[in-house]
């Protein structure tokens, strides 16, 4: 984002404690005028103000303060200790005291807390036209895709780690000994030692993907009330496609997943489906980065149905579609979007397809093309 | 009688023991957090020496509870909310609130709710060798008029005039060393999308 250099200036300004009543308005006014000035302003005013930091530390000061506290601490024991003087209570104290000895000195009640307190989740909400990652304590890194709900314990350091997962999300699970880390979605269950993968699972999709790319997973969990007896195994380069429906699933194994072209063009309409067949297929040598690229801001799509492309657009630029002409829904589309906007986007499907459509604000309707 | 005497005095001996222990543990959260809480402090009240007395009532808070909060975790996030309640505190005071203006103090009230519910400070990340190193790595031309500012304490005119420099040019290479250092940490800051709360997950 490009700023005028008068709010550059205003923002130093404001972090120096140099501004004017004046000034101060006029920079506020700017600030909270869009969310990407007060996001600028916070992450500045945020490095400006930790950088305090990186300075040598005033030693002698915190000392100083350090002296002061404990005079106060001890005064707070002397009164406490005359006020209940009752032996019975001063027992209990020091029961609790030892207690606390015990959790603290010898750290064996370390474990015991933890479980005490795997219930504590962090919830990451990431909207529609948004994407973001995240490094855990434990050095495990997590993007997530838009339209992603995830959730994780607040303590890392447990030997079973659970984390949920509504969305997209592609992660590197930092390699702990004797930990398991599991990924749980409404469907799907995966566990994981180390390694890197990719896991779709939006809600509103019919289809479920987990692609591998290093280390190994195992998936359980079950499809529409239908338990996967035997767990799969997932090696590098693997992809496993769950797609929900109401029939029983049957597994097959696939060498290769469909062509694919490099440039944006499309193939004849496939027959729509009459049944929706519940199915669990495993690909073997998928190209992963079709399948990753998202964590770098590509959106890549191979074959897909223009009313699967669709709904994965709504949720990359958050936007409504509407598919008014049926008879589209089902045409497949190939191509990378990177930098485009939707204008863009929109256009250059529109030309490979031909198709009309009217962008009205955030809300785009797709239909039949008119002869000209 | 005798017995009971034993008793007490044993009680007596256990009790400071159990000071000690607690002592030892409570000075080493003081050692860990004391710098980062009172910059933390300074995030949202400018003065130095009210931030040294906020960051030193969120200590008395801790060890009141300190019982129950005597993991690393807990105690040091139950520091840094008990920070922020703190500032909140200061600046709803009547004497306090006739210093700032009506427009700065409805911002950093804001601020500081929006670090109770969204955000979180690169403080509370522990990157302080991140920082530095970010710090350091910045161009010179950069850096010293940021240093000079932000650790000297000297005001935009009067780095300019050490460096024989336009005041705007100072304030334009201060704003491009806080870029430079924002693309070093990115991958550490403020969330901005994101909401973030703790909470209990349904069990299915």
């Amino acid at each position: 984002m490009e700023v005028e250099d008068k709010y550059k200036r205003l923002l130093i300004g404001q972090l120096r404690e140099e501004l004017t009543q004046k000034e101060q308005n006029e920079l506020f006014a700017w600030v909270y005028e869009s969310p990407q000035h007060k996001k600028l302003f916070y992450e500045l005013k945020d490095i400006w103000d930790s950088s305090k930091i990186a300075q040598p530390k005033n030693q002698d000061r915190q000392q100083e303060e350090w002296a002061k506290l404990w005079t106060e601490i001890e005064k707070l024991e002397k009164k406490t200790d005359t006020l209940d003087g009752f032996l019975w209570s001063r027992n209990l104290r020091e029961i609790y005291k030892i207690a606390a000895i015990l959790v603290v000195a010898f750290g064996a009640s370390w474990f015991l807390l933890n479980q005490l307190q795997t219930d504590d989740y962090n919830t990451l909400e990431v909207p529609y036209g948004a994407r973001t990652n995240i490094t855990l304590t434990d050095g495990t890194k997590i993007w997530l895709n838009s339209g992603t709900t995830f959730k994780y314990p607040a303590k890392l350091d447990q030997k079973d780690v659970d984390v949920f997962l509504e969305g997209e999300a592609f992660f590197e699970v930092a390699h702990l000994k004797n930990r398991k880390f599991n990924v749980k979605t409404s469907t799907i269950n995966i566990q994981v030692l180390g390694t890197s993968f990719n896991v779709k699972s939006y809600d509103d999709d019919d289809q479920i993907e987990a692609t591998l790319v290093n280390g190994s997973i195992r998936i359980e969990g079950q499809l529409d009330h239908k338990t996967i007896r035997e767990p799969i195994l997932l090696k590098p380069n693997q992809q496993a496609t769950f797609v929900k429906g109401k029939s029983d699933f049957q597994i097959t194994r696939i060498a290769e997943k469909s062509p694919q072209e490099d440039s944006l063009n499309t193939q004849a309409p496939a027959t729509i489906p009459l049944e929706s067949k519940a199915s669990l297929t495993i690909f073997e040598k998928v190209k992963v980065e079709d399948y990753t690229s998202w964590k770098d801001h590509v959106l890549v799509f191979k074959s897909e149905p223009l009313v699967d492309l669709v709904r994965q657009m709504e949720r990359w630029y958050d936007v409504k579609i509407e598919i008014t002409d049926k008879s589209l829904k089902y045409s497949r589309y190939t191509g990378t979007f990177e930098n485009e906007t939707i204008e863009q986007a929109i256009e250059a499907l529109s030309l490979s397809l031909p198709f009309d459509y009217t962008i009205d604000k955030n809300e785009i309707e797709i239909l039949t093309k008119k002869d000209s | 009688m005798i017995l009971s005497l034993y008793f007490a005095h044993l009680n007596r001996i256990v009790f400071q023991v159990g000071l000690l222990a607690e002592k030892i543990l409570f000075e080493q959260y003081f050692k860990d957090y004391h710098f980062m809480l009172v910059a933390y402090a300074q995030k949202f009240v400018h003065d130095e020496e009210v931030a040294y007395d906020l960051v030193q009532d969120a200590f008395l808070n801790l060890w009141r509870n300190f019982s129950s909060l005597s993991n690393p975790k807990a105690a040091k996030s139950y520091l840094f909310t008990s920070v922020r309640n703190n500032c909140l505190n200061h600046l709803s005071k009547k004497s306090v609130r006739n210093k700032y203006s009506e427009e700065s103090l409805r911002q950093k009230i804001e601020e500081i709710n929006d670090y109770q519910t969204a955000y979180s400070s690169l403080l509370e990340k522990e990157i302080e060798e991140k920082l530095r190193k970010a710090v350091a790595s910045l161009p010179e031309k950069y850096q010293q008029p940021f240093r000079l500012s932000r650790f000297e304490n000297q005001s935009t005119k009067e780095i300019a005039e050490q460096l024989d420099l336009p005041v705007r040019t100072v304030e334009t290479r201060i704003y491009r060393a806080l870029k430079q250092i924002k693309i070093e940490l990115q991958d550490y800051l403020l969330l901005f999308f994101v909401h973030r709360r703790a909470n209990k997950f349904p069990s299915k």
